[in-house]
């Protein structure tokens, strides 16, 4: 295999994949986020960034009676509109259904993502358009390999929420707080810590971190059709976070980014012809060979 | 000829020996007691024997055949019936349904028979309702025949359990506490139904068991464990006077007896989930 | 015979006024459907496709509730053994040129087969993790297998054409409802039967079952199988109904509309589903008709999109369900149930009812 060659068909694809990765990762850290807080799964996670990225582009270009505002105010809005319905969804949904059994919890979550594609759709009338990026232009361009702006803020936003990420659960109040009620609720609750509070403060810190990835990957695949977050980003958030445990943290970060390089290289190397869609089935092999032979993850030491 | 034949029986939970080479024996028509303290090893004994567990070492014989590694289904199959600590039954539905669930191997029909609905199933159900019906009468339970389990009181349900286990056909019937829930007098009442069980039927029994005027009563034998070794065998009278089983009991709450007893419970509990 | 029966359960002979109140809403009922099937829908030629709908979304439903109602394995990849069904009906029909009936059957064998592979998946992975597997399953097939050229048409999309009697879109539905009332009476012979007590009893405690001579393992393959073959068998349907398949359709809004009609419908309930399979095939048609023209222009000044008004009422009443009615329509309905049936036996205790189905038993 010639060099140039090498560089098209297995590094270029990693290098995207380890961008697709990162956002993976992201929405896997909310994933497991939740699932430490409320040992459930969140079948929404992905549509919360597809909300942000739905209000991000109404405020953008002032659709409808909506004011036309400048594109940070706009990235802000839609992060906070991700942020607000992750914890209405917390408090209106997940809530009431403290104590019913896991299963009834995440079929909820299910209608939860139900309810928002329907509600895109509404807003968005059912055409799709596109996303912009929110960073043009390219940082890296040789022929063969080329890594956009975009990309790099990817990488970049990842980096520094994960560090962010890292300082706020080993060092804030709140931080431990959330690690204590996911190791033991009930005495944290003999503690005073409040598991509600706590539970909504998880929702809206996985619904920040859909935002963020919602409105990154968006800018990076343009096309805007209700619901084209979940179909792209959910399965691979999920099997990030399964790749570390369902529990461990570093563990969805790093199994993002593997899952991303992974579903890239399967797609790029497997023709069409021979068998198509051949990053979901790689995704599919990889999650079904986790979950069979260690189920606890491949960085999970809790279960 | 023995029915049952345990031999060196022994089984680890982690670190915790749970078990540590039990022998026992019941033979035909017996009615065998297992006793000792909390934690003892009494629960991990039944369900190695039932097949719920896989012995690390030892084997169990039934009627000649070694059914060490025998699936639980297939000994229901072959003639073991048993009863829970706290209580097997399903919950939502009716004791003539629970006890019709029992006969599921004597249904006298098959799975696809069953579908296509012939004639077959309709004589086949009719059956097992007249059984189900049966087995209520015997125990004094007619009044409960279409209330729902999870209704009940632990007696009842206990009782009601064994009617269970008396449904799945059995040769040899294991009981793992069947007076608990009950007052001294149903209790004294479940020790003569157990006496006209085995003489109607022909069972042989192994039964765990607290009350200890029961277990004097009907037991022909008894054996003791204690820290997951038998510490003693006999009579029930030999057994009651034996120093050791004294001093057992006096002692049974001991810490490690507790630290047993909580690592088995938890076993339970992850394997039922 | 009849002096040993009165002996044996000394029951006072039923009043007249009993009777009545018996038969009257029983009659009711009977005669509507009666009027609905006989005389109604057969002048109905425009709004016969939906009926096909709600028939097909029913079979589905009631495949879907054996899986998760009955044995408590939550699947989300019906849409997958759906698939498979139509796509193998509409494959052997048009490019195999195997004989109609014959469709039915490989349709049905493809949705078991994929589904005992699902089923001994489901013997390791449980609960949360069973869900997300099953769910991948889905959207797996809808981008790979089901755009494979071969089978696909070259992506174009596989015809399936009826024969010349069922041309008319009444009369296929006829036949639609034909398969559920066969799926009906094979779901009301499962429970109440040894399989059906069998699958209970596995749901809510393993180990009891087989305490009771039950095959844990093998039962639970069967019922996937058995789940698997009906939702092949609704695709099959499906295939004719629409008359050409492709992925597009198949996938992840498939795959949760399924969940929803049957827990929107009630786990564990059999005309719940049924009808669960009916609102939700009708939610499109009735909503499109009546209330997006009329709501949606004033709301917002965006365009139609009624394919969404669906998603949302769907999913606002998977959620207010959920939430709050756990049940379903099947426990709704249930006085309305009681009193035409009577004060029949049920293999569910009369006090749980499906919400308790769907209650605390699915392992999580």
């Amino acid at each position: 295999m010639s060099a140039e060659v090498l560089a098209l068909d297995v590094v270029a694809p990693a290098v995207s994949g380890f961008i697709q990765g990162s956002v993976y990762g992201l929405l896997g850290l909310g994933l497991v986020l939740l699932y430490k807080s409320n040992r459930i799964f969140n079948f929404a996670q992905a549509e919360f960034g597809g909300v942000a990225a739905f209000v991000w582009i109404f405020f953008d270009t002032g659709r409808g009676v909506l004011p036309n505002l400048p594109t940070p105010v706009a990235v802000l809005l839609g992060i906070l509109a991700a942020v607000l319905v992750a914890l209405l969804t917390e408090r209106l949904v997940v809530r009431p259904l403290f104590n019913a059994p896991k299963i009834t919890v995440v079929v909820a979550t299910a209608g939860v993502l139900l309810l928002l594609i329907a509600v895109e759709g509404f807003l968005y009338g059912g055409e799709a358009g596109s996303f912009p990026a929110i960073f043009s232009g390219d940082a890296v361009n040789s022929g063969a390999i080329r890594v956009t702006n975009q990309g790099v803020a990817i990488v970049v936003v990842l980096a520094v929420l994960s560090i962010l990420a890292a300082l706020f659960f080993s060092r804030s109040p709140f931080g431990t707080a959330i690690l204590a009620v996911s190791q033991e609720a009930t005495a944290a609750r003999l503690v005073g810590i409040s598991v509600e509070r706590i539970s909504a403060l998880t929702w809206g810190i996985a619904g920040f971190l859909a935002g963020v990835a919602g409105i990154l990957l968006a800018g990076t695949i343009g096309l805007a059709a209700p619901g084209s977050l979940t179909g792209l980003a959910l399965v691979p958030a999920f099997t990030a976070a399964v790749f570390g445990g369902v529990t461990s943290l570093p563990g969805a970060l790093v199994g993002g980014i593997v899952i991303g390089i992974i579903e890239s290289e399967a797609q790029a190397l497997i023709p069409k012809e021979n068998l198509p869609g051949a990053g979901k089935v790689a995704l599919f092999v990889a999650l079904l060979l986790v979950l069979l032979v260690r189920p606890a993850g491949l960085l999970g030491k809790e279960t | 000829m023995s029915v049952l034949e345990v031999r060196d029986l022994s089984i680890r939970f982690g670190g915790l020996q749970a078990l540590q080479a039990v022998s026992l024996e019941v033979n035909e028509f017996e009615i065998v007691g297992l006793i000792g303290p909390n934690g003892a090893g009494k629960t991990t004994a039944f369900n190695c024997i039932t097949g719920f567990y896989t012995p690390h070492d030892g084997a169990v014989t039934y009627r000649g055949k070694d059914v060490t590694k025998t699936a639980p289904h297939v000994k229901a199959r072959m003639g073991f019936g048993r009863t829970f600590q706290n209580v097997g039954m399903v919950k939502g539905a009716t004791a003539l349904e629970n006890l019709k669930t029992a006969q599921h191997a004597k249904a006298g029909y098959d799975v696809m028979s069953g579908l296509l609905g012939v004639g077959k199933t309709r004589r086949g159900e009719r059956e097992m309702t007249v059984r189900a019906e049966a087995i209520l009468d015997l125990l004094g339970l007619a009044q409960l025949r279409d209330k729902r389990v999870g209704g009940l009181s632990y007696g009842t349900l206990k009782l009601l359990e064994l009617g269970c286990a008396l449904a799945t056909d059995p040769d040899i019937l294991l009981l793992d506490e069947p007076t608990s829930g009950m007052g001294p007098e149903e209790s004294d009442e479940l020790g003569d139904r157990l006496l006209v069980l085995r003489r109607e039927f022909g069972l042989t029994m192994l039964v765990i068991e607290h009350h200890v005027p029961l277990v004097l009563r009907v037991c022909d034998h008894v054996y003791v464990l204690n820290f997951g070794r038998m510490l003693a065998q006999g009579t029930p009278l030999e057994v009651q006077s034996h120093p050791d089983v004294i001093a057992a009991y006096l002692g049974g709450e001991a810490p490690e007896a507790l630290a047993a007893a909580s690592a088995e419970r938890r076993d339970d509990r992850e394997r039922s989930a | 015979m009849v002096a040993v029966d009165t002996a044996a359960t000394p029951v006072a002979r039923p009043h007249a006024v009993d009777l009545a109140l018996r038969w009257v809403p029983r009659l009711a009922v009977l005669g509507l459907l009666g009027y609905l099937l006989l005389v109604r829908m057969p002048a109905d030629e425009k709004y016969a496709p939906i009926y096909a709908d709600a028939a097909i979304y029913a079979i589905v439903g009631l495949s879907l509730n054996i899986v998760t109602g009955y044995t408590g394995q939550l699947s989300l990849g019906h849409n997958g053994f759906f698939g498979i069904g139509a796509f193998a009906a509409a494959y052997s029909l048009t490019v195999q040129h195997v004989p109609f009936a014959v469709t039915f059957v490989l349709a049905g064998l493809s949705g078991a087969v994929f589904a005992l592979v699902m089923g001994m998946v489901a013997l390791r992975i449980t609960g949360l993790y069973l869900a997300l597997i099953t769910l991948v399953f889905g959207l797996t097939l809808e981008d790979s297998l089901f755009e494979v050229s071969w089978l696909t048409n070259a992506g174009a999309g596989q015809p399936a054409n009826r024969p010349e009697w069922l041309f008319s879109e009444t009369r296929f539905f006829y036949f639609c409802l034909a398969f559920l009332v066969v799926a009906v009476y094979l779901d009301f012979v499962l429970l109440r039967t040894k399989t059906g007590r069998a699958l209970l009893a596995l749901k809510e405690n393993e180990r009891v079952a087989e305490a009771f001579g039950i095959n844990v393992t093998a039962f639970k393959l069967f019922a996937f199988v058995l789940s698997g073959t009906l939702a092949g068998v609704a695709g099959a349907l499906y295939a004719y109904r629409i008359g050409i398949v492709t992925a597009s359709g198949l996938g992840f809004n498939l795959a949760l509309t399924f969940v929803l009609l049957t827990v929107v419908g009630g786990l564990g309930s059999r005309l719940g589903v049924v009808l669960g399979g009916l609102l939700f095939a009708s939610l499109d048609f009735v909503l499109h008709d009546t209330w997006v023209h009329n709501v949606n222009d004033f709301v917002f000044a965006f365009q139609n999109a009624p394919q969404f008004a669906v998603g949302f009422i769907g999913a606002l009443g998977l959620i207010l369900t959920i939430v709050r009615y756990p049940g379903g329509i099947g426990q709704q309905i249930r006085p309305l149930t009681r009193l035409l049936v009577g004060g029949q036996r049920s293999l569910h205790a009369d006090d749980g009812g499906p919400a308790a189905v769907e209650g605390s038993n699915v392992r999580a």
